[in-house]
């Protein structure tokens, strides 16, 4: 293994031109005294004049908590006095300027989403969600699409200090988004299947339910053939009737399988499902088993992946410039040092 | 940044006589289980949906009898399983709070008897959220009266290997009827590197929403479980409290006592204790009173407590490779990121031939406290306490599991609780402490 490269998902964001970064900080102790039901107030005054801003509620490495106001003049801060807020010059690579790197990426994202084919789609566990808006794959039978296939992606800014340097990387993550495009009543009549079949399909199957232009989820309890209405259990101890063009398949494909069979399209299904297991990165076919067996090369195929990733949109977005500094991102991920501990 | 390898012999599990393995199922196959339960055999009562009546007996066939990956329950646990009557079910008897008439019927039966049978209820897929899951509503009315069931999705039986099914069936039966399948051949160390008795607590902290898919929360569920240097549940507590981090930082502090107490029921001078957990829930309060309850203890009981709380995060966006031709990280390698942080391969190639279906993802562990100096402690035993936690889930008798069994239930445990308590006002404190229901 000596003789080995090991890597991680992380790029490294480099600094030039500068190492410090200037910024206002305000107390805990001053913003404690104001009160915590105005902190909101205070957020969204940053907020609305655009400052990036770092709060940290407790001490790490040298930071006292506090607000760290990324400005390059002091700012108006409600219920704070203008002399208890502090001029302070942090490193360009300290921990406090992993939230100012976060928020410039973040902003030259939304900036350039059009260009880059992205769109933002949230936050998970903190991190923001992207995808990209064209899709992979469609799985369409008689021309109607009944899932697309996108990548998305996420990203973190995470700082390390070792042997007293303080480095920041961009970490980066990709995965596959499903989406089922097809309300039960479309699908029903494309596939020409009688609503009977839905009885052995579906019923204590998850799906998906439009409710007012938001999707809830819930599972198909029953279905009612003369009012074709379907009996849809939200979690609760009731049953609420949904009509079919508001109900739409489960999100992973494997879960209407049984609907697929039964409406004579099983052949196509499989195809779909091979297609699946090789975006999903666990299953490929073989043609001489004439059957999905397990991805050999799962991560090779993620890692390049993640580096087409960053070549198509990081790098499109950096070098980014902040006050002198101006941060590029390294091409290549970060290498591990091998070592043993037997 | 450095990668490093914790040597894989220290993988190995013990099974009977103390003969150990690396993989669980040859382990069983070869030696049988480390310790079987009292009891001259083990009784199962199947429970069903009418319709699946084909499979279900299929299945029954390959759990007494083996198929081609699975040698039958007898051959690998050393202890023969007696077949109660079978219950079916109708559609609509799945369908409401109470037990169907007929499995309430048996349940009376079998309330009275010593040896109690474990009942396998076929059910369909229910999300975790949904309140009337028959999921809850079977396993709440039978722990009412202490018997254990294990669960089967019906996609399960339909779309998987039936040997699969049944080893991994066979072993949560197994270890509900009181047997223990496996324990770690490297007992954990010591992080102080003084201890005479090291313990791991794992707990969680789950808020339970009113409705599902609403963020208006009403309650607390937790746990605490302890495990012991070998990897053997030791005590589990549960609990739900109303929606109040006073009341509920009181339920776990008074729980996380108990558990330390059973620990010490031997007397020990010099003890590490290593929390895992896992939700977000934990606030510095908590943690602090974590820090004074051990104090306490410590000074009451005149023992030297030294202790660690790591939070696991499951589903970290780290991802390391290797430059070989597949690109597999390694089983129980590890990235030391900083000075608390610990990237750890609990899943990943082993002998260079071995590896688990897609993109491995690692745990990360973040090291939140300790009474220790960090540069003073002993970093790869926190490794270690994952990755032999994580080969202690006796739900899997693969060779792969990737998350510690003491935050892997974290979640499950929590809505379980909940639950039990809605729909049968079942009181956590009357589960049962030393047996793993919860698989």
């Amino acid at each position: 293994m000596s003789n080995r490269n090991f890597f991680l998902n992380v790029f490294e964001i480099i600094s030039e031109n500068g190492d410090k970064l200037l910024c206002y900080f305000i107390p805990q102790e001053v913003l404690n005294r104001i009160g915590s039901s105005r902190y909101a107030e205070i957020k969204s005054s940053l907020l609305n004049k655009d400052l990036i801003y770092a709060w940290i509620n407790a001490e790490y490495l040298e930071f006292k908590p506090g607000i760290y106001v990324f400005s390059e003049e002091a700012p108006e801060v409600p219920y704070v006095e203008e002399n208890v807020i502090n001029e302070v010059h942090i490193g360009a690579k300290s921990y406090i300027s992993r939230f100012l790197l976060r928020r410039l990426v973040e902003k030259k994202l939304l900036e350039k989403k059009d260009e880059l084919g992205i769109l933002y789609e949230g936050t998970r566990y903190g991190s923001p969600i992207y995808l990209r808006t064209n899709p992979i794959f469609v799985w369409k039978l008689k021309n109607l699409p009944i899932y697309e296939f996108y990548e998305e992606f996420t990203y973190r800014v995470e700082h390390v200090r070792e042997m007293n340097t303080d480095r920041l990387f961009l970490l980066i993550d990709r995965s596959l988004r499903v989406t089922s495009k097809v309300c039960l009543k479309d699908l029903l009549s494309a596939l020409s299947l009688d609503v009977n079949v839905l009885r052995n399909a579906l019923v204590d199957i998850r799906v998906r339910v439009k409710q007012n232009d938001k999707f809830a989820i819930g599972v198909l309890s029953d279905v009612n053939i003369e009012q074709k209405t379907a009996h849809v259990n939200f979690g609760t101890y009731e049953l609420k009737d949904v009509t079919f063009d508001n109900i739409f398949l489960p999100e992973n494909p494997l879960w209407a399988t049984r609907l697929f069979k039964f409406g004579g399209v099983e052949k196509q299904y499989e195809q779909m499902l091979n297609k699946y297991g090789e975006l999903t990165l666990r299953t490929t076919y073989d043609q001489r088993l004439r059957r999905r067996v397990k991805m050999k090369d799962a991560p090779r195929r993620y890692f390049s992946h993640l580096k087409d990733l960053v070549n198509t949109i990081f790098q499109k977005i950096f070098p980014i410039k902040f006050q002198d500094v101006t941060y590029t991102l390294s091409d290549e991920p970060t290498t591990l040092n091998v070592e043993y501990s037997w | 940044m450095n990668i490093r390898f914790l040597d894989p012999t220290s993988l190995q599990l013990v099974f009977r006589t103390g003969e150990t393995h690396l993989f669980p199922r040859r382990g069983l196959e070869n030696y049988g289980p480390h310790e079987s339960p009292s009891g001259e055999n083990i009784t199962i009562r199947f429970v069903y949906p009418k319709n699946y009546q084909t499979v279900v007996n299929k299945f029954k066939n390959v759990l007494e009898s083996g198929g081609n990956r699975f040698p039958g329950f007898e051959n690998v646990y050393r202890i023969p399983i007696e077949l109660s009557d079978d219950i079916m079910l109708d559609h609509t008897e799945y369908r409401g709070i109470e037990l169907p008439k007929k499995l309430a019927k048996a349940v009376e039966e079998d309330k009275e008897i010593a040896n109690k049978p474990i009942y396998v209820i076929v059910v369909h897929p229910y999300p975790r959220w949904q309140k009337s899951s028959p999921y809850y509503v079977f396993k709440s009315h039978l722990l009412k009266f202490k018997i254990m069931s294990q669960m089967i999705r019906t996609d399960v039986l339909q779309g998987r290997n039936l040997d699969e099914v049944a080893y991994n069936v066979a072993n949560a039966i197994f270890a509900k009827a009181g047997g223990k399948p496996w324990k770690l051949f490297t007992k954990i160390p010591s992080f102080s590197g003084t201890a005479d008795l090291v313990i791991i607590i794992g707990f969680g902290l789950t808020r339970v929403p009113r409705d599902p898919a609403q963020r208006i929360f009403d309650r607390y569920a937790g746990y605490v479980i302890v495990m012991n240097e070998e990897g053997l549940m030791d005590h589990l507590k549960t609990f739900v409290t109303q929606y109040e981090k006073t009341v509920m930082r009181r339920k776990l502090i008074e729980c996380i006592r108990d558990a330390l107490n059973s620990a010490l029921r031997e007397h020990v001078e010099n003890i590490d204790v290593i929390f895992h957990y896992s939700s977000k829930e934990l606030s510095i309060e908590e943690e602090k009173s974590i820090k004074q309850l051990l104090e306490q203890i410590s000074k009451d009981q005149s023992v030297k407590m030294n202790y660690a709380i790591i939070r696991i995060i499951t589903h970290p966006l780290y991802r390391v490779f290797m430059d070989t031709d597949d690109g597999y990280p390694l089983m129980a390698s590890y990235v030391e990121i900083g000075d608390r942080l610990l990237l750890i391969y609990t899943v990943g190639k082993l002998y260079e031939k071995i590896t688990p279906l897609g993109v491995p993802r690692p745990i990360l562990v973040s090291i939140r406290s300790s009474n220790i100096d960090i540069q003073e402690i002993d970093k790869e035993v926190f490794v270690y306490s994952v990755i032999g936690t994580a080969r202690m889930n006796w739900r899997n008798t693969g060779i792969f599991n990737r998350e510690p069994t003491t935050i892997r239930y974290a979640r499950d445990i929590a809505y379980m609780v909940a639950s039990f308590n809605e729909i049968v006002n079942l009181d956590p404190a009357y589960l049962p402490e030393e047996i793993p229901w919860f698989l």
